[in-house]
């Protein structure tokens, strides 16, 4: 079946009334995911947007069709773990799901998730990594952009935004050896729903997913281009699409022809201040990473060109 | 002044609003005055309703809460009155302040109001600074109808913080001020309850699922009400490849009735929940949708 | 009926957990708490503990994961000390407000700095405030038995709250007494085979959300429900004591225990380890026909305010002996919350408050002692609560 047909024929687990931001595509990100997982979920929001916009509810209310409750921004993965515990002493079969932010996962969470992860823990972790804490404003996270502008890396005359690289999570988590390691993009929904239906299926340890959500309020840039701009991070190869199966690295959308960083960066107002030299150091990263990445996927049985499927690319 | 002003402003978040109340906290301490702007702590998500409040007095002034009894409400977004009473708790003798293109004496307007100020804000604000950002816009048209604090401090600050076409933003805004005097003016509006619920504080039963923070009732905003722009989507240019379904954040858009064969398929959007974002019609390879502004409902 | 065994107090902790029969155990070692989870991970290797074990990277992560495990219906139990419970403070506090009955032991140690690893409550007691149940016990043989007595006063459907079994790091945790332990049967028809919540669970057949985000005034009235139910474990900590006596022969006197009280004019107050050479100094003064008793508190939170007051309300006066510091009011931590008790019911008893014993160093019998002399002097100088505080150190010999 189509993935279109497919989405449509779903039960939409999340409140089609929640109060995120006007086109995010977080909210879209977590409203596919759960239409693939169903009801028969228990799902974690630590602090961040997601939580923020009710998912988790306000007042005696419920944001999702499914169990779902706020653990503390920093330990997503263990509570997760002890809900799996539980679910297996009551002989329950249940997705045991986190949404977490790049603030939840990266920065003051990993401790937690990298104990989940190491402990072989069986739990969906999906993070979606808006580069930053994007629920109080914007504030630097650990995966923020280099250069980027931050309410806490703010530009002036004697600094220019995040002075730091951004940390490579999906490749941090990879090296835990977990069976399943994915990046989706919500720019590419087709590839994105198949990794997640690979997560569901993993009995045996933690299933991670990266996604890289651009925000419309702390990336500046209007609410349509949402999905347009998630695009353009991968096209660039700033955000490469890959996953890795019980160590063997594979591109799910190679970018033979990359498009120049320039197209992503400058439709940004966190990046408005860049200067010609910073972007080229910028494309230089993504450059070293998108090499790593291919060694990698040729190292572990070669890369693979197949078209991870854009929306509409049917 | 002789007397405490108390001002509620209205907008939705990312217009500002939060901003242009602090501006005038700004304007009035440099006239020698006290005040203090207080916004509320909600869901401040761009587009979604947002409040501050300010006041304005010739003592220090010692709340530190909310406003409930508001003698001049200033509302950014007129789309607001679909979803928000602005009028709540009014005195009799207050100052309405409306980013509108109507006619003043056309407007609905509640008990409490003795004047209303129309202001074309937005029209206004895309002429000055080629962007609809209406709240400095507005802070014009809020001095000319209160004469709260001075027209060219407001705009004075406006530019430092803005940039300095919103000092021109500012001067438009008061001189395009149109005023109307209701005749239904002098009583006031209803008043949101005074009292706290502690009434039932020693009636809770001893026991229960009630005594741990859950819910279960579905939270369901009607986000619709916060929508600026409206999708329209046109039966013709369609194919039903359903690229707007996957692709609408909220979920708002779906396959209608319509069986396959596919290319006779066509989409539904739940206007009671799109937020106006536009994505449908960027992604659309048809160019099957347009947006439209969105109108007052009556 | 029971097994005579000689245990430490950290080995009659892990027997009493794992007699409760828990479904998930999360534990961090940390001196002088980490024999607990050595013993409880040599159980499960030798089948003897059914539990699941989650051998977590952090205190942190150990409350966390038995947070999760509770909200879907499992009987948890762990383990903990100083530093460790210091790092475990963001998901203690929130243990209560959820109302899950999650049972911890926590082998007290002093707070660092200075660098110590030796014995004292000041970590627990700084959270007296967090919510939790806080029970504090003498002995090898109290640890047992008031683990047990913890998870039936934790989910009882009145209380609903996680409950600390404190007792002293080193002085009980690696000391080796005559513990009687009783058989898993009679456990069994004591403790309710296992925890079935109503009022939060995570369960795909009932959805619910757990703690969705709560204004102030739904906030107040969970906090107050919360309230209630701290002042409802008063009862059940009594009922909880006399059933367990009805049922093993012992019982440990509910929230307060009294000794040698009812002719007295004068007592100390104890808590925990310290209450044994307390005893033997009370037996001593009586000796040379000082009326004095002594009063032990077991139950910290709930505070015992009632009982206290009833039992010193007729004395001439008391003394307080805390292994712990309350900063900003020079004092103990049981002392200012004593004076408060009877200050607040109208009943200024004059009282002395000790410090001692920090950092793990002796309470000895002669300090003891010192302290019911004290107490005498204080009181027939017309003392008063103005005393300043005595400082026990440097015990020797006895």
């Amino acid at each position: 079946m189509n993935f279109i047909d497919y989405l449509a024929e779903r039960e939409d687990v999340l409140s089609p009334g929640i109060s995120a931001c006007v086109g995010c595509n977080v909210e879209l990100t977590l409203r596919t995911v759960l239409k693939v997982l169903g009801a028969n979920t228990i799902l974690a929001i630590p602090p961040g947007c997601m939580g923020g916009v009710g998912v988790v509810g306000w007042k005696r209310t419920t944001g999702t069709r499914c169990p779902v409750f706020f653990p503390l921004l920093d330990n997503t993965a263990s509570m997760l773990a002890g809900i799996r515990l539980g679910c297996e002493r009551k002989g329950r079969e249940v997705n045991v799901v986190a949404f977490a932010g790049d603030g939840a996962s990266v920065d003051c969470g990993f401790q937690a998730l990298s104990g989940a992860a190491e402990r072989g823990e069986r739990i969906i972790y999906i993070c979606y990594d808006n580069e930053g804490y994007m629920n109080t404003g914007f504030q630097r996270s650990g995966s923020t952009a280099k250069g980027s502008w931050t309410s806490t890396t703010p530009v002036g005359p004697a600094r220019g935004g995040k002075a730091q690289r951004k940390k490579d999570f999906p490749m941090i988590m990879a090296m835990h050896d977990l069976p399943y390691v994915a990046t989706a993009s919500p720019g590419f929904l087709a590839d994105l729903v198949g990794k997640v239906r690979k997560a569901a299926e993993v009995r045996d340890g933690m299933a991670y997913i990266h996604v890289l959500n651009p925000c419309v309020n702390g990336w500046g840039f209007p609410p349509d281009r949402s999905l347009e701009v998630a695009r353009l991070s991968v096209l660039t190869r700033y955000y490469p699409l890959f996953e890795v199966e019980r160590g063997r690295f594979r591109l799910t959308r190679d970018v033979p022809k990359p498009r120049p960083l320039r197209e992503f960066v400058g439709s940004l107002r966190k990046f408005a201040h860049l200067t010609e030299e910073s972007v080229a150091d910028m494309q230089a990263e993504a450059e070293m990473r998108w090499a790593r990445l291919k060694a990698l996927c040729g190292a572990a049985g070669g890369p693979d060109e197949g078209d991870g499927g854009k929306v509409g690319g049917g | 002044m002789p007397l405490a002003k108390e001002l509620r402003l209205h907008g939705r978040g990312g217009q500002g609003t939060v901003k242009a109340s602090e501006i005038i906290v700004h304007s009035a301490v440099r006239q020698g005055l006290y005040a203090n702007s207080i916004p509320y702590f909600g869901f401040e998500r761009r587009g979604a309703p947002v409040s501050a409040f300010v006041r304005i007095s010739g003592e220090p002034i010692r709340p530190k809460t909310q406003v409930y009894h508001p003698n001049c409400v200033v509302v950014l977004d007129e789309t607001l009155m679909n979803a928000v009473d602005v009028f709540e708790g009014m005195p009799g003798g207050s100052v309405l302040v409306l980013n509108t293109k109507r006619e003043p004496s056309l407007l609905p307007v509640k008990a409490g109001v003795t004047s209303v100020a129309a202001v074309d804000a937005t029209g206004i604000s895309l002429d000055v600074l080629g962007r609809a950002v209406p709240n400095t816009v507005m802070l014009g048209a809020f001095c000319r109808a209160t004469g709260w604090v001075v027209v060219s401090d407001v705009a004075e600050r406006a530019a430092q913080a803005f940039g300095p076409s919103n000092a021109k933003a500012v001067m438009r805004g008061y001189d395009a001020v149109r005023t109307f005097s209701p005749r239904s003016g002098g009583s006031a509006a209803a008043r949101p309850s005074e009292d706290g619920d502690t009434a039932s504080i020693d009636e809770w039963p001893e026991t229960g699922p009630h005594e741990a923070p859950v819910g279960t009732e579905l939270y369901v905003l009607e986000t619709g009400e916060w929508r600026s722009h409206r999708p329209v989507w046109q039966a013709e240019a369609c194919n039903g490849c359903g690229v707007c379904v996957v692709s609408c954040p909220v979920g708002a858009v779906s396959f209608n009735a319509g069986v396959p064969p596919r290319s006779r398929r066509g989409v539904a959007v739940d206007l009671t929940y799109c937020k106006g974002c536009g994505i449908c019609v960027t992604e659309c390879p048809r160019d099957a949708f347009s947006l439209v502004e969105e109108g007052v409902r009556a | 009926m029971t097994t005579v065994q000689v245990l430490s107090g950290n080995q009659a902790a892990a027997i009493g957990a794992k007699l409760c029969r828990p479904d998930v155990i999360a534990a961090y070692p940390i001196t002088p708490q980490t024999p607990i989870v050595e013993h409880l991970a040599q159980m499960a290797a030798d089948g003897e503990l059914t539990a699941s074990l989650c051998e977590v990277e952090s205190e942190h992560s150990a409350l966390s994961v038995l947070q999760g495990a509770a909200l879907t219906g499992c009987r948890t139990f762990t383990a903990t000390s100083s530093q460790g419970l210091s790092l475990m403070y963001e998901p203690y506090f929130r243990t209560p407000t959820l109302r899950l009955p999650i049972v911890m032991v926590i082998v007290n140690r002093e707070m660092i700095s200075p660098q110590t690893v030796w014995g004292g409550p000041q970590d627990s007691l700084t959270l007296r405030d967090a919510g939790w149940v806080q029970l504090y016990v003498e002995d090898n043989q109290e640890i047992l038995d008031t683990v047990i007595q913890a998870f039936r006063i934790a989910e009882d459907r009145r209380v609903l709250l996680p409950v600390n079994v404190c007792y002293d790091g080193f002085y009980l945790s690696h000391m080796t007494e005559r513990v009687d332990v009783p058989d898993q049967s009679d456990v069994d028809d004591y403790l309710p085979s296992s925890y079935e919540p109503e009022h939060i669970l995570l369960d795909p057949e009932r959805p619910m959300s757990v703690d969705p985000l709560t204004p102030g005034a739904l906030l107040t009235e969970y906090r107050r429900k919360q309230v209630l139910a701290m002042s409802r474990a008063a009862q059940v900590i009594k009922e909880a004591d006399a059933s367990f006596g009805r049922k093993f022969g012992r019982h440990w006197g509910g929230p307060v225990s009294a000794y040698r009280l009812a002719d007295a004019e004068f007592a100390l107050v104890t808590l925990g380890s310290m209450t044994g050479a307390a005893r033997v100094a009370v037996d001593e003064a009586r000796d040379r026909g000082v009326p004095v008793g002594l009063v032990k508190v077991r139950s910290v939170r709930p505070w015992p305010a009632t009982e206290l007051f009833r039992l010193l309300k007729d004395l001439r006066g008391f003394g307080v002996v805390d292994r712990n510091v309350s900063f900003g009011w020079g004092t103990g931590i049981i002392h200012q919350e004593l004076r408060a008790t009877l200050s607040d019911l109208g009943r200024p008893v004059p009282s002395v408050a000790f410090v001692g014993g920090l950092g793990g160093e002796d309470l000895t019998v002669d300090l003891m002692t010192k302290a019911v002399r004290t107490v005498v002097e204080a009181s027939r100088r017309g003392g008063t609560a103005t005393c300043p505080t005595v400082w026990l150190s440097g015990g020797r010999g006895r």
